[in-house]
């Protein structure tokens, strides 16, 4: 699955994965991939500007970490960006249960 | 082949500065990440084309915007605050000597909803929690102040009639426009209902931009924005 298809869900998963632990990109990615079994397999250039997007918003914090061998950006859920996810995760719930009670007739 | 995909996205890429550095580096790290893992012709494949992938970190002018509607409001509020200044020196004026109504006008009711209004803006634009948990006590005490105007309650009811003996001494003599008392009788109706009004709206509008908080809609879900 590709990020066209999940337009309008990546800030939902990109929280989701931040929230259990701060993480750079390509190990957001990383952790994308394994928990979804490989069924999100992003662009990975699509994850950077939906990272940065976040963080203009307040949701994510930044900074540098210098892991060896290069420095890295690590990204963590803001206390505003922990609320935008409860909120966002119930609408998925509602939205998920509804779809389901249509197709699954 | 890292090199040649970092030259084609930095001839697109559409932000500048300190930003456009970061953007860069961060890109760099994780491109010779995954040429470590999986080699260099792959990390480039999973990272995308340069140029769609250097487009998609200009925001439109409308996103930004939307943004940064919270530090907006935090101005549009201080801005309010201040051009609500002069009006509140000629209450004071008004108030001093002989009448205690205005100090305890202010002291009761805008001088706390102005230092919460204060420190909640300054938070949001230091883009700190407070300022968000501050908006909704804001907008009540915000309403409570408007509510004791419109219905001319104690002690804003002594204040106006100070306002009212100000209109009816204007209107036979003619006072100067200098004189806090006429100056007061010519802002009494807005006092009374435009700016109680009007500063509900805004509170309300504050609130919604720095939380994201609108009423319940008939499902009894709130709707999110952040």
């Amino acid at each position: 699955m590709g990020a066209t298809d999940l337009r309008g869900q990546i800030d939902l998963l990109l929280l989701s994965v931040l929230v259990a632990e701060p993480a750079h990109g390509y190990r957001v990615i990383e952790r994308l991939r394994e928990q979804s079994e490989g069924t999100f397999d992003l662009t990975e250039g699509t994850v950077y500007p939906a990272l940065h997007r976040l963080e203009r918003s307040g949701l994510l914090e930044s900074h540098w970490a210098d892991d060896a061998p290069r420095r890295r950006r690590v990204y963590a859920v803001t206390q505003a960006g922990r609320g935008s996810l409860a909120t966002r995760r119930r609408d998925w719930a509602a939205f998920a249960g509804a779809m389901q009670a249509v197709i699954a007739q | 082949m890292i090199e040649r995909w970092l030259a084609e996205f930095d001839r697109h890429l559409r932000v500048h500065g300190r930003r456009r550095r970061r953007v860069i580096e961060e890109l760099d790290a994780h491109l010779r990440d995954g040429a470590a893992a999986h080699g260099e012709p792959e990390a480039v494949r999973r990272m995308g084309d340069a140029r769609t992938v250097a487009v998609s970190f200009t925001p439109r002018a409308a996103d930004r915007l939307f943004e940064q509607r919270d530090r907006l409001a935090a101005l549009l509020m201080l801005s309010a605050m201040a051009a609500s200044l002069p009006l509140a020196r000629t209450m004071e004026q008004l108030g001093s000597p002989g009448s205690s109504h205005a100090f305890a006008w202010f002291l009761a009711f805008l001088t706390p909803t102005a230092a919460v209004a204060l420190v909640s803006c300054l938070a949001v634009l230091r883009r700190r929690p407070l300022g968000a948990r501050l908006a909704a006590p804001l907008l009540a005490m915000v309403a409570v102040t408007a509510a004791v105007v419109l219905l001319d309650l104690p002690p804003s009811r002594a204040e106006f009639r100070t306002y009212t003996a100000a209109e009816t001494a204007q209107t036979r003599h003619q006072c100067s426009a200098a004189d806090p008392g006429c100056v007061a009788a010519d802002h009494a109706s807005e006092i009374r209902i435009n700016y109680s009004l009007g500063a509900l709206t805004l509170a309300g509008f504050y609130l919604w931009a720095v939380t994201g908080w609108t009423p319940r809609r008939r499902d009894g879900r709130r709707r999110a924005i952040a």
